[in-house]
């Protein structure tokens, strides 16, 4: 039986004030942030409609309206910039799901019962910490031309060398396996960190139902994984739309171009490749461009996979039949 | 004891502010070469031993020279001076930031003494600002030359006679009936086909910009049909990649390089011979190919490279500024030094024309190149420089390699192609410049 007196009221009153050190322990993040990213990402907006370029001062800068983001989607550089990165991360993603998916299943199905899964799992995450440019560094040795190891390798099989890095599709298939093998990691990881996360009475109640593995897989896993799957999606998008480490101390953007990405276009626009550069309006404004297109696609891929979900009572989310 | 602190924390803040007021006492130069540094501490410091400052030098290589420069110019973190390649120093000739070097109201107008020495006009022309007249100035000429081997001119042309060679590489034409003849004795006429576009450039009637926007001749389609056809005659080595060093020495096949004068001391000579030995091609062809180079103009005249000294608006010591400046391009006994010492090509028309008999090198069997290259320098251009040379000929560099397509991986690009996709990459590097 509660008594309300004096004492228990201010009980109940030191419990509200402790939200106070709630707001102190997030304060350094938002500070940070305003600091660091905000003010940055609002003059990266300034300088895409301003006149900033080469030495001129920000003092004597102007906004010119849009007049930069009409030019960048007259340029035909630009749109192929978008293409190579879509391609790029098309054939990094689906053997980077794929995989991941297959080894998420062999991990965590119990009658396979794999041992020392926890030691696979920390050698499949390792390439992800290596750093970006020692990995670029280490390919780039790899395929040199001509006495590079694989043209090494071409060598013992009597194959003449070839420039591996000059070839435009072998190139793009080079940096797409790299995002691959340095990811395929982190996705397996949170594809087996969704699927432990179901609970095994669904499959022991599926198979005394006489449901076999695949349906078990795709009835089952897969649309209890979608949150999970959608998470990996987005973030694999802006990383992937964003991708410029690998491309540029790759191939700096050639042979012919063909793998220079969106941000390693913004980056020369910048900082100049061989010369020209200093475009810095033009760069932020292809910058704004890139995070609307990546706000749209994970708006759209967020909008299609919660497409089937209501609200039921007590807030529990069931398909709709 | 809290109010003890505070009052030495105070004093020790003061004490280290006001240590940052002393006055700047060194001269900040920024080279990309060790060559001016080279000047500086053995002829400039040896002569002016007692400067109320210290020069500091600081070498980046070329590459990343703009990358460090752009950022800090006009602001207080800028050097005193900067030493500029000819691939970027009509670019910032002409942002207006150098220190003008003809500034009459002090009495010292190091131009208009440049000048009166006999320098080659073409140096003072690039290195002058519209508003703020010259800005920067060269020691150096850099005429190009084309230097062959002559052990391989005797088996294919009978002669290694410069005159002799010079006929058998008299224009285009000739130069490719020349790589003809000499591929069927095994050599190659050069190291590869990129070793021809500066030479090619300067054949050029006007520069790349012409009124703002971009002059595109109907001779470049010449020179990437001649790099095509010319390229089975050749090493098929990249400019300065490591077959390319490779191909100066004894054994190789490569008929000759096209060079410049400081090409033929710091490129040609140190790498015809493995690093530490003393032969020669008499003594050991089989590694040296020391003594068996000539020299000859080639089918086109051409200059190639060359740095400028200038200092900077922003610093606070103009005046030792323009003396260093005075030094190293004006100061007749250094440079009579300089020449004696590295065999440079000095751009002082009075120094050279009196010692230009005086030379002959070893290197090339005993030919004078100073005399020859003193010839060369009359036929320069200066006018075909402009401050989008170096975007613009790595661009157009980059279609000729898809044009030639060495390794014929992929398709062959065609000129058309390649012409759209150059003009495109040119309008987006160089906003400002109107392309057709």
């Amino acid at each position: 039986m509660e008594i309300y007196n004096e004492e228990t009221t201010k009980k109940v009153a030191k419990k509200i004030n402790y939200s106070k050190y709630g707001y102190m322990y997030i304060a350094p993040f938002f500070i940070v942030y305003l600091l660091f990213n905000l003010i940055p990402l609002l003059f990266t907006f300034y300088l895409s409609v301003s006149d900033v370029r080469g030495f001129t001062k920000i003092g004597d800068s102007s906004i010119i309206g849009f007049e930069n983001y009409l030019d960048i989607f007259k340029m035909n550089i630009f749109w192929e910039a978008l293409g190579n990165t879509v391609i790029i991360w098309i054939l990094n993603y689906i053997p980077q799901i794929g995989m991941a998916f297959i080894l998420a299943k062999w991990f965590t199905d119990l009658r396979l019962r794999i041992k020392a899964a926890g030691i696979f799992r920390a050698f499949f995450y390792m390439p992800n910490i290596i750093t970006a440019a020692t990995v670029a560094m280490l390919f780039f040795s790899l395929f040199a031309y001509p006495f590079g190891p694989m043209n090494q390798l071409y060598g013992i099989f009597g194959l003449d060398p070839k420039d591996f890095l000059n070839d435009v599709w072998i190139a793009r298939i080079i940096i797409a396996f790299i995002q691959f093998w340095m990811w395929y990691g982190q996705t397996l990881i949170l594809l087996m960190a969704g699927i432990m996360a179901i609970s095994p009475s669904l499959y022991e109640a599926a198979m005394i139902d006489g449901a076999t593995s695949g349906q078990m897989f795709r009835k089952i896993t897969l649309p209890l994984l979608k949150p999970i799957m959608l998470f990996i999606l987005v973030t694999s998008l802006i990383g992937g739309m964003q991708m410029f480490d690998i491309p540029w101390l790759l191939t700096k953007g050639g042979p012919d171009y063909k793998t220079r990405t969106i941000m390693v276009l913004i980056y020369e626009q910048a900082f100049g490749r061989q010369g020209g550069g200093q475009i810095y309006n033009r760069s932020a404004a292809m910058s704004v461009i890139l995070f609307f297109i990546v706000l749209a696609m994970s708006i759209g891929v967020a909008y299609l996979m919660k497409e089937n979900k209501t609200k039921g009572k007590n807030g529990a989310k069931y398909e709709k039949k | 004891m809290k109010k003890v602190l505070v009052l030495m924390i105070a004093v020790m803040a003061v004490l280290t502010l006001s240590a940052c007021e002393k006055e700047d006492t060194t001269l900040n130069v920024w080279l990309f070469t060790d060559e001016i540094k080279g000047m500086i501490e053995d002829y400039y410091l040896v002569d002016n031993p007692d400067l109320p400052y210290t020069i500091e030098i600081s070498i980046t290589a070329s590459a990343d020279f703009e990358a460090k420069l752009d950022p800090v110019l006009d602001s207080k973190d800028a050097p005193d001076m900067v030493a500029l390649e000819a691939a970027f120093v009509s670019k910032y000739v002409e942002t207006g930031y150098l220190l003008p070097l003809d500034d009459t109201t002090d009495g010292d107008n190091i131009a208009q003494k440049a000048v009166n020495n006999g320098v080659m006009p073409y140096t003072l022309d690039i290195g002058t600002n519209a508003d703020d007249g010259v800005v920067a100035m060269t020691w150096q000429c850099t005429p190009g030359a084309f230097f062959y081997r002559r052990s391989m001119a005797t088996v294919t042309f009978g002669s290694d006679d410069p005159a002799d060679v010079q006929a058998e590489v008299a224009n285009w034409d000739k130069f490719q009936a020349a790589a003809t003849d000499l591929k069927a004795d095994g050599y190659n006429i050069i190291s590869g086909y990129g070793d021809l576009t500066n030479v090619f450039y300067a054949g050029r009637t006007a520069g790349w910009q012409v009124d703002g926007a971009l002059n595109l001749e109907d001779s470049i389609e010449d020179l990437f049909i001649l790099a095509n056809e010319i390229d089975p005659y050749t090493a098929q080595a990249g400019q300065w990649s490591d077959a390319w060093f490779a191909e100066m020495k004894g054994n190789a096949t490569t008929f000759g390089y096209f060079l410049p004068t400081w090409g033929l001391h710091y490129v040609l000579v140190p790498n015809s011979r493995p690093e530490d030995s003393t032969e020669t091609f008499a003594t050991d062809p089989a590694t040296s190919s020391w003594g068996d180079w000539g020299m000859v103009q080639g089918p086109q005249a051409y200059s190639w490279g060359g740095t400028w000294i200038a200092g900077l608006k922003t610093t606070d010591k103009p005046e030792a500024c323009k003396d260093l400046i005075e030094y190293i391009t004006i100061n007749q006994e250094f440079q009579n030094l300089w020449v004696l010492k590295t065999g440079d090509f000095v751009s002082n028309k009075a120094l050279v024309n009196s010692i230009k008999t005086q030379f002959s090198m070893e290197f090339l069997a005993g030919q004078n190149h100073y005399i020859m290259f003193a010839d060369f320098a009359e036929g320069i251009d200066g006018s075909l420089m402009t401050s989008i040379d170096g975007t613009v000929q790595n661009k157009l560099a980059n279609e000729l390699v898809l044009y030639v397509n060495s390794d014929g991986s992929g398709d062959d690009k065609s000129y058309a192609d390649c012409i759209a996709d150059f003009k495109a990459e040119v309008e987006a590097a160089l906003p400002d410049l109107t392309v057709a």
